[in-house]
């Protein structure tokens, strides 16, 4: 037996990596090159525990499987997040490199639409090529296109959502995006202008001074049947919009915040060499002298 | 709070109770070695062990739950029992809600056994006739960092406080008894570990005290810490308005505090024994067997988090999976080392509960 198959060595080594690996401790933020040194560990680590009897070896084949399939998806698995609307679609992900660094979009293998989110935070997505739709929860993810898709968290989106409300007559409410439309009692509104923060310049033309909704207006082209109006809403005057020859009132009673749901995504093609390792490091633990 | 919910929360910290006495027994047991005592501390705990089985339904209990029945199953260890009482207490007034876990019912088990494997350690040391203030004082020094632990180190300032939902719960009166119980449990660490360092080398087994008084006061030390524990616990407890306004973090500090009481308890009586009785071979023998086991366990634990993981974030690389893979190797170590295996034990068995802790 060498000197590196001794008790206290292995004893060492496990107590070196135990350490190293746990995220509790942040010796990876304080040292780069604490990756290097703890592949580097478990290398000396698999190889003191060859030099034993046949359950040693089967502790040392499990923890050289576990750590070569845990460093391949850490380092070519892929891993990422999509952020989406409601009704919004995409066919890639924003990828993510070890350490959480953006890399830019990848492929994801087939466009994906959130139909709906549930309140308890589940999205149902439809798959576009595969013609099926999958459910993601926050307590189960789901498989698309070889992908796992997982962990459903509400964001704020970039856009925001304009409340208008029908009133006298038909009476209706509807959110709507800019250049969205959608249909508030007997109307049928398009939001064709989105101003945040409604001014005019110098030409009495409308202009926004920011993005933050702090005086927002909007125009809309309104429609029912075949007549058409447009219309100019603000939300620092509400009830007065009422055009020529529409009997109902319009008003823009809000701008809320649109909400976006982030799912995480993975692909992890050594999973299932992972477990394999860590059931056999257990079976050759076990079947150690006891 | 439903009526239900209150009786659980009662029948917890009965439970708890239970473990703090089996625990007791168990260390006087263990000091005279009058073996009808540590058969009555094995009921005592079983006993206790048995209402907690009624939370074993709720997710963020089983862990606990976990916790507190494997300590009470096999032979009785001080150790073991005193945090199954901390563990019940948790269990009783976890929040309720959330998904269940089966890696983390096993890493409680297998923190359980951990703390058995300590026990173990304990005793072949205590057997071999070595020193008794060594792990009392170690136990002093636990204590304290347990205070310490709480609410970020608050009771260093002498306040303490959790959060109730947006607001956040100031209890002066709860910090100004941690303080105390801080400097009482530093003391007795400090006055038996000086009296233990004293004689340290000395041929006659078990080493003569250096000084009774000095091993009287860390004795009365530990006492009083152990005192004022319970008292710091009691005024959280009516603080969250008896069990009403229970967040997690409140959760846990009770549970710590009930674990620190019940280690200082059973810290005492082998000071007041004259000499140790124990098997120090046996139980060395049965430690590395524990401590085989709690590898295994651990590695299982890992297994079941990558599974948990898979299934449910997409990814087997989650934090728990990396915090528990890190506890097996630790306890690997523990396993295998033939040195320093009480410290071993002891980092095997911290990390596998804050591997159930912190997730």
């Amino acid at each position: 037996m060498t000197r590196l198959g001794t008790s206290t060595a292995v004893a060492l080594m496990a107590l070196a990596l135990g350490l190293a690996t746990s995220p509790d401790l942040p010796l990876r933020d304080v040292q780069p090159a604490v990756g290097g040194l703890v592949a580097g560990l478990t290398a000396l680590f698999v190889v003191a525990l060859l030099d034993r009897r046949a359950p040693r070896r089967l502790v040392a084949l499990g923890t050289a499987t576990f750590a070569l399939a845990a460093a391949y998806d850490a380092v070519r698995g892929e891993h990422g997040t999509i952020t989406l609307v409601q009704g919004q679609g995409t066919r890639t992900f924003e990828e993510e490199g070890p350490g959480g660094r953006r890399v830019g979009l990848h492929p994801l293998g087939d466009g994906v639409v959130v139909d709906s989110v549930e309140p308890d935070g589940t999205v149902l997505l439809s798959q576009a090529d595969a013609r099926r739709s999958v459910r993601v929860s926050p307590s189960r993810a789901a498989t698309v296109a070889g992908y796992r898709l997982g962990t459903p968290q509400p964001v704020a989106a970039p856009g925001s959502r304009l409340v208008l409300r029908v009133s006298e007559g038909a009476q209706g409410e509807v959110r709507l995006r800019e250049g969205e439309k959608g249909r508030a009692g007997d109307l049928d509104i398009t939001v064709g202008r989105y101003f945040p923060d409604f001014a005019l310049d110098e030409r009495q033309q409308p202009f926004t001074r920011s993005d933050e909704p702090r005086n927002p207006a909007a125009l809309l082209e309104v429609t029912r049947g075949t007549a058409s109006w447009r219309v100019f809403v603000i939300r620092a005057m509400p009830g007065v919009h009422r055009p020529e020859g529409l009997d109902r009132t319009l008003t823009l009673v809000d701008v809320v915040a649109d909400e976006a749901v982030r799912l995480s995504v993975h692909r992890e093609p050594a999973a299932l060499l992972a477990g394999l390792g860590l059931l056999v490091a257990a079976i050759g633990v076990a079947w150690s002298r006891w | 709070m439903s009526t239900w919910s209150t009786a659980l929360g009662i029948a917890a910290i009965a439970s708890a109770v239970g473990f703090v006495a089996a625990s007791i027994i168990a260390s006087v047991g263990a000091a005279s070695g009058r073996a009808n005592l540590r058969r009555i501390a094995r009921g005592v705990g079983l006993a206790a062990a048995v209402p907690l089985l009624a939370l074993s339904s709720h997710p963020p209990a089983q862990p606990f739950v976990a916790f507190a029945v494997v300590a009470a199953l096999p032979s009785p260890q001080p150790v073991a029992l005193a945090l199954a009482a901390g563990a019940a207490v948790a269990a009783g007034l976890v929040p309720r809600g959330g998904l269940a876990s089966v890696a983390l019912g096993l890493a409680g088990a297998g923190a359980a056994m951990a703390a058995h494997a300590l026990g173990r350690s304990l005793s072949a040391y205590l057997g071999k006739g070595s020193d008794v203030a060594v792990p009392a004082s170690a136990a002093g020094a636990t204590a304290c960092a347990l205070v310490i632990a709480l609410d970020g180190g608050r009771a260093l300032r002498w306040s303490h406080g959790f959060a109730s939902g947006p607001a956040r719960v100031e209890m002066p009166d709860a910090g100004l008894v941690l303080g105390l119980a801080l400097l009482a449990s530093l003391a007795g660490a400090l006055l038996l570990g000086a009296d233990a360092l004293a004689v340290a080398g000395l041929p006659t087994t078990p080493p003569p005290a250096a000084s009774p008084r000095a091993r009287m006061f860390g004795r009365r030390a530990l006492l009083l810490a152990a005192g004022l524990s319970v008292i710091a616990a009691g005024l959280v407890f009516r603080a969250s308005g008896f069990g009403e306004t229970f967040s997690l973090e409140a959760a846990r500090d009770l549970g710590v505090l009930a674990a620190a009481a019940g280690l200082l308890s059973c810290a005492v009586p082998p000071l007041l024994a004259e000499r140790m009785a124990g098997d120090a071979l046996d139980d060395d023998q049965a430690g590395t067997v524990i401590s085989r086991l709690v590898v295994v366990l651990a590695l299982a634990a890992v297994f079941a988090a990558a599974v948990e993981g898979w299934l449910r974030a997409g990814t087997y690389l989650t934090p728990l999976t990396a915090r528990l893979l890190s506890a097996s190797l630790l306890a690997f170590a523990a396993s295998e080392t033939v040195r320093l295996r009480a410290l071993a034990r002891v980092i095997a068995l911290a990390a596998l509960l804050l591997a159930v802790l912190r997730s």
